[in-house]
């Protein structure tokens, strides 16, 4: 197979349902052996995207191909692809040997064979000591590891998961999503997974699609995303909380004037006029008000207290922004006059 | 708790007056008719029980009632079951709602009402025997009613609604993602039909089963009504005991023959059912 064959390629997909639209044009290319997650609030057209992959869905227009090879149309059941469900969805008249066989039966492969298969299937996400038992008598972790390797065991081409850790308690989620990224590196499988959260898909990634309204509104790999958000909504589902609307001004040199009146000189290219300043709340850092690399000054509104940081409410003039600031003793007092020195790097506008 | 004891005391004195009338008939079985009159007499002993299982007669009702019972259940379930999963699953919601609303409209109409209409339906200036002639099917009218089979019919039409409306349940809350994880698996619409869907509501189809075969083994009206005499089920050969032959010891005896008969078999049942979801059950609340 040539090396530039995307395992998957969506070109020019949507779905509507009736009037509304679901899913809107999305175009996409997945190289082999990465993983990508749909990323996006509750309703953007995740799940809708998946089923579409997986064949429960017919799409409304576009193509999608697997390996080259258009899959449209393949029912369900001759896509070659595997899907691990939100509630899991075991047989739950099966025990969990039988769960992970089930694929194995359909494709005519020899007993003896099954049982090696299944049994190696159950070790790779340690579960070979429950294979006797029935779904009714797992937890909701132990579940979702059968899950996975039910799917994984008829090898399929593109692995596909809806929310796999949103039953989860947090400490489990976290456990098994670094050992679901291990498992894909291993195995070299084809992933993707969708999550409405962050901070999972930044974990997860080789690549991170981040919808909004049925449309792709960002594709690019994990670190790029955290670093440059293509615009304020991708910007704001990162966790850039401080986004502020003012002016690029340009008298000489370029500034972006604050709301309130002050400005901050930027570096940007953008055209003079309405723009957006996005800014994370760690990359603003505490100065003397009057020093020379001290860009800006306000009041502080409110402190809070998270874990080893301490998250302060600054009022600058028209605008509050956040700062996340390490904690050295009690830390600034509300109404206490502060400077904040911006990183030139760390910050980021937008045309409005 | 006083309260709460309180009123398990109508409820005790309910129960005390139904198994009180069964134990009066019950204890009536050991004795014996009085000869010319519909009293009985003593003293107790088991001759109307042996007259019973040495009477060929007897014997063959029985067991016709209870392979009857027992063709219907299956008819039941073979043609319900489909029924149901087109109720719970079809896409189109007309067809749902037509087949719950006929499903629960043949539910309220009585049914002696019901025989009538079969009657009208069946018989051999009936509808259907009229449809088949000017079909040029058959060249004589087919003899539907006033045998086993008009029985057969009426009988079905009747239970169907209970069977489908039990398993209809049942497939509803198979979640459809364990349906279409099958799909996803491999398994065509088929295969997932009937190793997965059909599994999972195993337990339901026994008891939706044992509700059936209980109608069916107690039908009465249907066999007095469409039978013309040549279908008699035990009930009907308990009521002639009764009222054509005045004896209520052999009746009661009789009826003690058929209850046992019929809690054994619906015991059968609901051990096949515990049997079948022996592991399934989520123990300790576990999801
Ligand atoms: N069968 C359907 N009929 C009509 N509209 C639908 C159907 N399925 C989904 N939609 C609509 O399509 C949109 C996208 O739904 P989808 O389930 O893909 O969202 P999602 O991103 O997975 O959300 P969540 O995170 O809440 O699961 C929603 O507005 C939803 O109401
Ligand atoms: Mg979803």
């Amino acid at each position: 197979m040539p090396a530039d064959v995307a395992a998957l390629e969506l070109a020019g997909l949507r779905k509507n349902y009736g009037g509304q639209t679901a899913v809107r044009e999305v175009d996409l290319r997945l190289p082999r052996g990465a993983l990508l997650t749909l990323l996006g609030p509750s309703g953007c057209g995740k799940s809708t995207l998946l089923r579409m992959i997986a064949g429960f869905v017919e799409p409304s227009a576009g193509d999608i191909r697997i390996n080259g090879r258009s899959v449209l149309s393949l029912r369900p059941e001759r896509r070659p692809t595997a899907m691990v469900f939100q509630s899991y969805a075991l047989f739950p008249h099966m025990t969990v040997f039988d769960n992970v066989a089930f694929g194995l039966h359909l494709r005519a492969t020899p007993r003896a064979e099954i049982a090696d298969k299944v049994r190696r299937a159950l070790a790779l996400v340690r579960m070979d000591a429950f294979e006797a038992r029935f779904p009714s008598e797992l937890s909701g972790g132990q579940q979702q590891r059968v899950a996975l390797a039910r799917c994984l065991v008829v090898e399929p081409e593109i692995l596909l998961l809806d929310e796999p850790f949103g039953a989860l308690d947090r400490h489990l989620r976290e456990e098994m999503q670094v050992e679901m990224r291990k498992l894909q590196r291993q195995l070299g499988v084809t992933m993707v997974v969708v999550t409405h959260d962050q901070e999972e898909a930044l974990v997860l990634s080789d690549y991170i699609a981040v919808m909004r309204a049925g449309a792709i509104e960002q594709f690019a790999e994990p670190i790029e995303l955290y670093d440059r958000p293509a615009n304020r909504f991708v910007a704001s589902f990162m966790g850039v909380s401080n986004l502020v609307d003012g002016m690029i001004e340009r008298t000489g040199r370029t500034s972006f004037r604050f709301p309130g009146g002050a400005a901050l000189p930027v570096d940007s290219d953008l055209p003079t006029g309405p723009a957006t300043l996005a800014l994370r709340p760690e990359s603003l850092r505490f100065c003397l008000p009057d020093d020379d690399g001290c860009h800006l000054a306000g009041t502080v509104a409110f402190t809070s207290l998270v874990g080893s940081r301490l998250s302060c409410e600054i009022d600058v003039g028209g605008a509050v922004l956040t700062a996340l600031v390490p904690r050295h003793g009690s830390g600034p007092a509300i109404g206490e006059r502060v400077g904040l020195a911006i990183a030139a790097e760390q910050l980021q506008l937008f045309a409005r | 708790m006083k309260g709460g004891a309180l009123l398990l005391v109508p409820m005790a004195v309910l129960m005390a007056l139904f198994f009180g009338a069964f134990a009066v008939f019950g204890f009536v079985s050991f004795l014996q008719p009085a000869s010319g009159t519909p009293g009985y007499q003593g003293p107790p002993g088991l001759a109307n029980y042996v007259r019973f299982v040495t009477d060929p007669a007897a014997l063959a009702i029985l067991g016709e009632t209870i392979v009857f019972a027992v063709v219907v259940t299956l008819a039941s379930i073979l043609l319900g079951y489909p029924l149901a999963y087109i109720m719970a699953r079809s896409p189109y919601r007309v067809v749902r709602s037509l087949l719950l609303g006929a499903l629960v409209l043949t539910f309220l109409s009585g049914s002696i009402n019901r025989a009538y209409g079969w009657l009208i339906l069946l018989g051999r200036r009936g509808v259907v025997n009229d449809a088949l002639l000017a079909l040029g099917l058959v060249d004589r009218p087919v003899a539907l009613v006033y045998n086993w089979t008009g029985v057969f019919i009426a009988l079905l039409h009747f239970t169907l609604p209970y069977f489908a409306l039990t398993v209809f349940g049942s497939i509803r809350s198979v979640p459809m993602q364990v349906e279409e994880a099958a799909r996803d698996l491999g398994a065509g619409a088929f295969t997932t039909f009937f190793r997965i869907t059909v599994p999972i509501t195993v337990p339901a189809i026994i008891s939706g089963g044992a509700l059936v075969f209980s109608l069916a083994i107690s039908a009465f009206a249907f066999p007095l009504l469409l039978g013309g005499g040549r279908v008699r089920l035990i009930s009907n050969y308990i009521y002639d005991q009764l009222f054509v032959a005045f004896n209520l010891p052999f009746a009661a005896a009789s009826s003690v023959i058929f209850l046992v008969v019929a809690i054994a078999t619906l015991c059968l049942f609901f051990w096949l059912e515990r049997f079948a979801t022996r592991r399934r059950i989520p123990r300790g609340g576990a999801a």
